[in-house]
């Protein structure tokens, strides 16, 4: 558990950010050397102000010694935009090579945090599902008795088992048929597999992002107990964003500790290919693959020294762990008939979908611009015809993406592609 | 509506957006600072323009109501350059970032402002060309390092990157448009500067005061099939320079530089560390190319001769036998892990800054144990005199520069430095060295040892280029 530090404390990291601007796109030597844009929210703004980590370090500067007048409310308006419109999607982080690194995600939350304390944020849309989700227990504005009406055609419905599947709000309201994917592809593998019913609570993860802390704790509690009294060995979800939450965060912010294993589907998935368990059918399609932000980089795992008995005190020493990157990758690849394709971003150099920080809520434009360009990055690509995503969120947003381009390009989750080789 | 909404309204209608424009104190302290000990100063607008037209009306504003403006690509510099020292606009060029032609049997490329290095080394590596890619962040720009005398992996050869130069769009402080080079001729020929007048000496090395480089043509030489990396060491500096004095008389390296015990350390140690009992304080590398494998096997002989010479006539200079890893470092450039981003600055604490020179290398012995003796003597904490050399091409004269790291977030050890740097800076000045993008805090030493007849004549350029002092006032320290 690391608990909550404030604003001041990561002001030890954000200050050793040079300002190099390596952050501001993604480069290799390889050969043959690559660049690409990485960050969403500068390459959309385009000023200083709005790029990187870069300048998450300026403004963190700025507002811990009170450079700007944060009592001034246009500035605060102006403040709130360059702290509340980026993605939080870690691009930066993948590029920052200095003790800053470990913590950028982190400190961006930290620093809305801070802004929510001085009655500066969350975002108007942010504040708007936050009422929704202490009301309904979900960010859209919908019942919670309605939370589950994707489940109505399932037969045999438990709420006891071995594996709890967590749908998260996206799947359970908005894209419902990934979580009929996922109910399906359980039943097709014979898994003894349950729902919390009208016990499951958004995960908090749209709260965090905000900034908030309260209501998300809430949440988690409520989350955590449940599935702990009803003795689930397994819990399994399809969303990129509660599969963070619920592996990582609950425990790191809030000591709770699920005595289920938390696995993605795609984990879930890749155990059962290894076991010998998952018999997939053809499925024709040329496909690429979009990365996660919350299951990939994001679940890296930094070394930091923070004794300094390696190095000097809270020095960077390595990625330790590395986020889903392959797991997902080899259950698309284990699909007879897909021909896989890489996005030219991929893995921690991935180009964010542009829905994740509140953005698709707070800033939709950005998350639409965003959208559009990852989509553009698959139809260079020659012969794909499906994007494939293992996360509800992005799959919604990449979509969103290619219907505003006019593309034909599609865009599905893996779960779907998993439950038609099922069949 | 006062002057700061009236400024704000006529950049918007230049740039035909408000998404490219900014007022905003949290955008302008976004611009006030850099890697560097040089003080926040605060812009009053930001602008982004994307087109030529667009700098020149945004020129023709500042010089209508006498505002400064600075022109900033990237903001990765490490001298304080885009810092408005007056306040005033920043022009952000990042919008400008097109590689507009890549010619490679003329051997040119022809690049906006807002290229970066990662972004050319990308689309040259296609057709293999080259440039000389600094070890600075990838993310720089290729046109301001260039235009401000920036050097790279290829200096030894081909000389500064400013010396790549084939051909330029300026704007200038009044708005006008000039070319210089063959462009001014022809609009599509950007091969060559001579055998015109050499106009563009008024806009190189003049940190951005002169005027706006909007398009540059730059040499691009192929990539040779052939390279082999020599690596060597001394134990102290007279030795090194004899050795590297000797060798480059044959004109046969690309990059030749050594550097001291602390600046082969990965990162830089700060505070200062004792160098080990043994260790060589000198090692070096030389980066040489082939178009044939004979070509090469010449320069290789040669080389190891003039090292078994060397020691025969008692010097320290001995072959070493380096990693590969650490050998591809000094060829796979631009990197992000090689240089500022991370070698230099880690362990410091963020800040970098330098004295970085242009000085004869029969110098660099006397100068470096001078900065010895202040860096590890007389400053509080002591400092790791982390220096590099490095040979240009024609050798009568290299860099000479002492990397300094330093903590951001701890006033008294960024003050501590910020000394060390300045006491260094007049050493070398005494010594004749010159320093390359300098802050004001060395220009003001450099001014005070100047011939008054070359502070006459800069003054005499920037009246006549600048009437209403608007480019980047305050740079030069003479108004």
């Amino acid at each position: 558990m690391e608990n909550f530090k404030d604003l001041k404390w990561y002001s030890q990291f954000f200050r050793k950010c040079s300002k190099c601007g390596t952050c501001k796109s993604a480069y290799s030597y390889g050969p043959p050397p690559t660049f690409a844009t990485i960050c969403p929210q500068g390459e959309y703004f385009k000023l200083d102000s709005y790029f990187g980590s870069r300048s998450k370090s300026f403004l963190g500067h700025a507002i811990l010694e009170n450079k700007v007048d944060l009592t001034d409310p246009a500035i605060q308006e102006d403040m709130q935009k360059a702290v509340f419109s980026c993605t939080v999607c870690g691009g930066c982080q993948s590029q920052c090579l200095l003790d800053y690194k470990p913590w950028i995600v982190d400190y961006i939350e930290q620093m809305r945090n801070h802004l929510v304390n001085m009655g500066i944020g969350p975002t108007k849309a942010e504040k708007a599902y936050q009422e929704k989700v202490i009301k309904d227990h979900n960010p859209y504005g919908e019942t919670h008795s309605s939370r589950f009406n994707w489940l109505k055609d399932v037969k045999d419905l438990k709420t006891d088992g071995n594996t709890v599947y967590f749908a998260g709000c996206t799947a359970s309201y908005r894209r419902t048929e990934i979580a009929k994917s996922t109910a399906s592809v359980l039943s097709k593998l014979g898994e003894d597999w349950a729902v919390m019913g009208e016990n499951e609570y958004c995960c908090g993860s749209p709260l965090l992002r905000a900034g908030l802390r309260d209501e998300p704790q809430k949440l988690a509690e409520h989350n955590v107990d449940y599935i702990n009294d009803q003795g689930f060995k397994t819990v399994v979800t399809a969303c990129a964003g509660c599969y963070k939450v619920l592996s990582k965060e609950y425990e790191k912010w809030w000591g709770l500790k699920l005595k289920a294993k938390v696995l993605h589907t795609s984990q879930y998935l890749e155990e059962k290919m290894q076991k010998g368990g998952l018999k997939l059918n053809k499925v024709n399609a040329t496909v690429t693959y979009h990365d996660p932000c919350h299951m990939g980089r994001h679940m890296n795992h930094y070394e930091v020294d923070m004794e300094g008995k390696k190095q000097w005190k809270g020095s960077f020493i390595q990625i330790d762990k590395v986020g889903l990157y392959e797991t997902p990758r080899n259950v698309l690849k284990a699909i007879p008939g897909v021909e896989f394709k890489e996005m030219y971003r991929n893995r921690d150099n991935s180009f964010c979908c542009g829905a994740g920080g509140g953005i698709k809520s707070s800033y939709p434009d950005v998350a639409l611009e965003t959208a559009k360009t990852r989509v553009q990055e698959a139809e260079k690509i020659q012969g794909v015809q499906k994007i494939v995503s293992p996360c509800p969120f992005c799959v919604t947003n990449l979509g969103d993406g290619a219907k505003a381009l006019g593309s034909k390009m599609e865009v599905v989750d893996l779960i779907q592609l998993v439950d038609q080789a099922l069949k | 509506m006062d002057k700061k909404d009236r400024i704000y309204k006529v950049l918007t209608q230049i740039v035909g957006d408000e998404k490219w424009v900014s007022n905003s104190p949290v955008d302008c302290w976004c611009y006030s600072y850099d890697m560097s000990f040089v003080r926040p100063k605060m812009p009053q607008y930001v602008v982004l323009p994307q087109t030529v037209e667009e700098i020149q009306s945004i020129v023709r504003l500042a010089n209508a109501e006498k505002l400064p403006i600075v022109p900033f690509t990237a903001g990765t510099n490490i001298g304080g350059l885009c810092i408005p020292e007056q306040g005033g606009i920043i022009i952000d060029l990042k919008r400008m970032n097109k590689i507009l032609k890549i010619d490679t049997e003329s051997r040119y490329a022809i690049i906006e402002p807002g290229v970066s290095h990662a972004e050319l080394a990308q689309e040259l590596y296609k057709v293999k060309a080259r440039f000389g890619w600094p070890v600075g962040p990838p993310s720089a720009s290729v046109l301001a390092a260039a235009i401000n005398h920036g050097i790279g992996g290829i200096t030894g050869r081909y000389g500064l990157n400013s010396q790549q130069i084939t051909s330029m769009e300026v704007i200038l402080p009044t708005g006008e448009t000039a070319r210089v080079g063959s462009c001014a001729i022809r609009p599509d020929a950007w091969h060559s500067l001579l055998p015109l007048p050499r106009l563009d000496g008024l806009f190189q090395g003049w940190l951005g005061t002169t005027g706006i480089v909007t398009k540059l043509g730059i040499f691009i030489p192929p990539v040779p099939d052939y390279v082999h990396i020599g690596t060597f060491s001394a134990q102290n500096l007279v030795d090194m320079e004899k050795f590297m004095r000797n060798f480059s008389k044959y004109e046969y390296h690309d990059d030749f530089t050594a550097i001291s015990w602390w600046l082969s350390q990965v990162p830089i140690p700060y505070p200062f560390v004792e160098k080990p009992k043994g260790a060589a304080e000198w090692n070096g590398y030389c980066v040489m190319y082939g178009f044939t494998e004979k070509e090469l096997e010449n320069k290789v002989d040669t080389f190891n001769k003039v090292i078994a010479s060397e020691r025969k006539s008692g010097n320290t200079i001995d072959a070493t036998d380096v990693p590969e890893e650490s050998k591809r470092g000094r060829t796979q450039l631009p990197s992000q892990i090689v240089g500022s981003t991370k070698n230099y600055c880690k362990m410091g604490g963020g800040g970098i800054s330098w004295p970085g020179t242009f000085t004869p290398s029969n110098k660099w012995a006397l100068v470096y144990d001078q900065w010895k003796d202040i860096y590890m003597n007389k400053l509080s904490p002591a400092l790791s005199p982390a220096v590099r050399v490095t040979m240009y091409r024609g050798t009568h004269y290299g860099m000479l520069r002492l990397m300094t790291p330093f903590p951001r977030d701890r006033p008294a050890e960024e003050a501590n430095a910020a000394n060390g740097i300045v006491e260094c800076l007049k050493v070398l000045l005494d010594a004749g060295g010159i320093p390359y993008k300098p802050p004001v805090a060395y220009q003001r030493e450099i001014n005070q040892r100047a011939d008054p007849g070359y502070v006459d004549l800069i003054m005499k350029v920037k009246d006549m280029l600048d009437p209403n002092h608007i480019m980047n006032p305050g740079k030069y320290q003479v108004r």
